[in-house]
């Protein structure tokens, strides 16, 4: 049995549809990622985990218990907010403890229990002061405190890590990363930084427009992604999308054509093409396509280059050095195995090996 | 219902009904009285009519009264919005020593001389400048009394302009009076318009200043006139009363809806005092 | 800016404040200490009389009857009433509707922003003995026509204020309750904080130096107010009779200059203590 699982939600804010017949279900061990752009609906879904708001249609699950309409508190999960909503009134124990006080705890008990959870969490010398007396990591840790003191079955997690500035953010993802293992119980967690998701979740779920578009590990979003969304979502510098023709076994991008690796029977008039950047190999000699090198932006590992394939342009990622300059014409190659052609409405479409 | 958070809006509809029916009903008698063709002190709903509202405008003293308030409000309004204007544009774009005591003292004398505190050195001051059951007394005092209040929202809302604006139009080659003219006054038309609005609310709702100041009945403004028309002995005349109540009413709500809806509610600590 | 113009832009402003609310504050400790009265001998040559007008202040039980009513008046419809009144109505309002916001509001400010004259005459209609409003529909339930101004004057004059001035206490309380992150809140809702904790915990604390601002100006503004004079004139026999009544009556009823400024000396002392503390606490704040 699934531990958190969304049953067809649908959530409305007046006209606007928040959340749009949504269903998943989440694993007790998942670290599981609502990923999407701003006003996508993943934080109305948070919160509908949380019963901070509730669904018009659908039923909402956690530990095989119906919680649609329960409220948040006999929901048994914990939520950190974007902001960390730390009490300015109150010292960082105070804080931490307040979980615990107000369901009338014994002292020493929520004493024992501040003094562990600061300790996992590293913010021990920390107790005494108040949140604006300490950084933003600091804080963020402390939020997490308020949270695992409360032992919950499901830990929401709001943008955590939105409100640190990007060196600590690093910091941050790592450690969370690592807190993660010692949890022991299902992450949910909302960003919209594809490589934080990829980075920490076991299972991602990318949302647009109030509707997941694909559900998967971080591999298969990368690897296979379902929709054009999903492709140019995930991954920096995103995958190329050009426009193209698949016609008896090739695939035409103005006028030039190269063959694809299975035999296509189908024929696509308007089709994507989608490509990513590490997957474009670039030859003086031969290739697929003929090229001309646009922009070169070196950044240290890799080297982002920028090319004009008649009139589109295609980013490619190269890890060693580039012996071209802007201007040259070049021939690009693809892997093959990695192309993903997407039909005129952005889904994906297999070729089927011909007999 | 499934959803417990019901309860909790019912309940608070229903401590809310009586505080609002509370509030409501000493209005409700002003929206209705007007157009009762049996007025009465009870609010009775019967057949409209606006015969209450004719004999408004009927009595002389009624219409006397309009008059001389509208030239008060707008004797206020006019002095107000010029001198704050001014006034605000140099505490907000200029800094000199003293600057900052100034504002103090400004802030502590609008906030402790309330007409009802100094109504006697008040009256006294009109008496020696000769300005007693005149216009001008009445204008000049509550202009005096409420400018420093107008002068801190103008300045506020004038420091929240950036210089940027200013100084690019300097670079361009403006003149000062032209900056003044061309940016400053339509960039600050929302504030202009929010300390006129208040300056016209306040002088026309005012009571105490032209009650001391002024003494025959012609000169009256409408607060006073209605004062008059009910502490008057003799029957009074219910429905022409409620009526002029609500034509003198009509345009401090308005206004101050207007402001509202168009600005959003600008929360003035100094609104009233 | 040249020198000549920063003067030029101040003068009309200052000229106007300096005569109409300046000078009458300090002129008023000077009348104070004279025997001028309206009329008769001592208007032309007032003499001097120094602190003898104070002391027959302190001497006066008509001065400590206003101080009474006015300190009952201040707490009863100020402190307990329009801010009581006010935080519950923005308690209630909180984290509703906006359009239930607005209703409310609205209604509320309706009562705030009317003319005080047009307000004391809804008033003496709605309390009218024979056929008052009130009075007609408590008989409905079989309640006595109550004479109102007479039975209960005081208190009758305290909910009047109270309806009169909820509307400052609510609006600001309702601005103070919006700063509060919302994400505070939620935090206690899935924590599962009981609605009286959540005041005591979260919104009293956050919003603590808003009420104090709110006591100290509705305090200052009440102790003020004119307004009842229109209902009662201070009666019946002086029971209503706030320190501003009591002023008016002694400086315009009896003439007598001297000693209406005199105790206006005192009322402005006590808002010169009132204004003090609420711009030392506003000043701390921005601190």
């Amino acid at each position: 049995m699934s531990w958190v699982e969304f049953k067809n939600v649908v959530k409305k804010f007046s006209d606007v549809t928040a959340v749009n017949n949504v269903s998943f279900s989440i694993e007790k061990n998942d670290f599981f990622t609502l990923l999407g752009p701003s006003g996508c609906g993943k934080t109305t879904t948070l919160r509908l985990i949380a019963g901070l708001e509730i669904p018009d249609e659908g039923k909402i699950l956690i530990a095989d218990q119906d919680v649609t309409y329960k409220l948040p508190k006999e929901r048994n999960v914990a939520m950190v907010f974007q902001n960390y909503a730390l009490y300015p009134h109150m010292t960082v124990k105070e804080n931490i403890s307040y979980p615990l006080v107000v369901r009338k705890v014994q002292r020493q008990e929520i004493e024992k229990r501040v003094r562990f959870v600061a300790d996992s969490l590293q913010i021990g010398q920390l107790l005494d002061r108040y949140p604006q007396q300490i950084s933003g990591g600091q804080q963020q840790r402390v939020a997490l405190a308020r949270a695992m003191i409360q032992t919950p079955s499901v830990f929401l997690l709001d943008e955590p890590l939105s409100n640190l500035d990007a060196k600590l953010r690093l910091e941050a993802r790592s450690f969370l990363k690592h807190l993660y293992t010692e949890l022991g119980t299902a992450v949910v967690y909302v960003t919209h930084d594809q490589a934080e998701a990829m980075a920490l979740s076991t299972k991602i779920a990318v949302m647009d427009n109030g509707s997941i578009r694909q559900i998967g590990s971080p591999k298969q979003i990368y690897d296979q992604p379902a929709n054009i969304f999903v492709a140019s979502f995930i991954g920096n510098p995103p995958m190329n999308i050009v426009p193209c023709k698949i016609s008896n076994g090739h695939c035409l991008i103005g006028e030039q054509k190269f063959p694809l690796q299975t035999s296509w029977e189908q024929e696509y008039q308007d089709a994507y093409l989608g490509i990513r950047p590490e997957n474009i190999q670039l030859d003086p000699a031969h290739g697929d396509l003929h090229a001309q090198v646009f922009v070169i932006e070196p950044l240290g590992v890799e080297t982002i280059i920028t090319l004009n394939v008649d009139d589109h342009q295609l980013k490619c990622l190269v890890f060693e050095d580039v012996p071209f300059a802007p201007g040259d014409r070049i021939w690009i190659k693809f892997k093959r195995e990695k192309i993903h052609i997407f039909d005129k409405n952005g889904e994906k479409v297999q070729g089927r090996l011909s007999s | 219902m499934k959803d417990p958070r019901r309860l909790s809006k019912v309940l608070s509809y229903i401590i809310l009904a009586p505080i609002l029916s509370f509030f409501i009903a000493p209005v409700l008698w002003l929206f209705v009285t007007p157009f009762s063709s049996r007025p009465s002190l009870f609010i009775s709903f019967s057949t409209p009519t606006l015969s209450n509202f004719a004999r408004v405008f009927q009595n002389k003293t009624a219409i006397n009264a309009f008059k001389n308030s509208v030239v008060i409000s707008v004797g206020v309004v006019l002095l107000i919005t010029v001198c704050a204007l001014f006034a605000a544009y140099v505490l907000s774009r200029h800094y000199f020593r003293g600057r900052d005591i100034l504002l103090y003292v400004l802030v502590l004398f609008s906030s402790i001389v309330t007409g009802v505190a100094a109504m006697v050195p008040i009256f006294m001051l009109n008496l020696k400048l000769g300005l007693i059951d005149r216009e001008l007394g009445v204008i000049l005092t509550m202009a005096g009394g409420m400018l420093p209040t107008s002068i801190f929202i103008l300045k506020d809302f004038f420091d929240s302009i950036p210089r940027a604006f200013e100084e690019a139009a300097f670079v361009d080659g403006s003149s000062p009076m032209q900056v003044m003219f061309r940016i400053f006054l339509p960039l600050s038309s929302k504030g202009i318009i929010v300390i006129a609005m208040l300056a016209f609310a306040q002088s026309w709702s005012n009571f105490l200043i032209p009650f001391i100041l002024f003494r025959s009945h012609m000169k009256y403004p409408v607060s006073i006139a209605i004062y008059t028309f009910f502490s008057e002995v003799g029957v009074p005349d219910i429905g022409m009363i409620s009526a002029y109540a609500l034509l003198y009413t009509a345009p401090v709500i308005v206004m101050y809806f207007l402001v509202e809806r168009k600005f959003g509610f600008s929360f003035y600590g100094g609104i009233k005092g | 800016m040249g020198k000549k113009a920063v003067v030029l832009l101040l003068i009309p402003a200052l000229t106007l404040i300096a005569i109409f609310l300046i000078f009458p504050a300090i002129w008023v400790l000077k009348l104070g200490m004279t025997n001028e009265t309206l009329t008769g001998i001592k208007a032309r040559e007032p003499d001097f009389v120094g602190f003898q007008n104070l002391a027959r202040i302190f001497s006066d039980r008509f001065f400590y009857n206003a101080l009474k009513i006015s300190l009952l008046f201040v707490f009863g419809s100020a402190v307990v009433g329009q801010a009581g009144l006010g935080m519950s109505l923005a308690l209630i309002t909180y984290r509703k509707s906006r359009r239930l916001k607005t209703l409310v509001q609205s209604i509320v400010i309706l009562a705030w922003i009317i003319p005080e004259v047009v307000v004391a005459y809804l008033w003496i209609a709605f309390l009218d003995k024979d056929f008052g409003t009130l009075n007609v529909l408590l008989s409905w339930f079989g309640i006595r026509k109550i004479n109102w101004f007479y039975e209960h004057p005081i208190f009758t004059i305290i909910i009047f204020n109270t309806w009169r001035g909820t509307a400052y206490s609510m609006l600001l309380f309702s601005a103070a309750l919006e700063t509060i992150p919302p994400s505070y809140l939620e935090t206690a809702d899935i924590i599962g904080t009981s609605p009286y904790r959540k005041l005591k915990d979260i919104i009293l604390p956050n919003i603590k130096s808003y009420i104090f601002t709110d006591l100290i100006l509705i305090t200052l503004w009440t102790f003020n107010v004119f307004t009842p004079y229109l209902l009662t004139g201070g009666g019946p026999s002086f029971r209503t009779e706030l320190l501003p009544i009591y002023i008016y009556r002694n400086a315009f009823k009896y003439f007598k200059i001297g000693y209406g400024s005199a105790i206006s000396t005192v009322v402005l002392m006590i808002n010169l203590l009132l204004a003090i503390f609420y711009i030392t606490l506003s000043r701390r704040k921005k601190a």
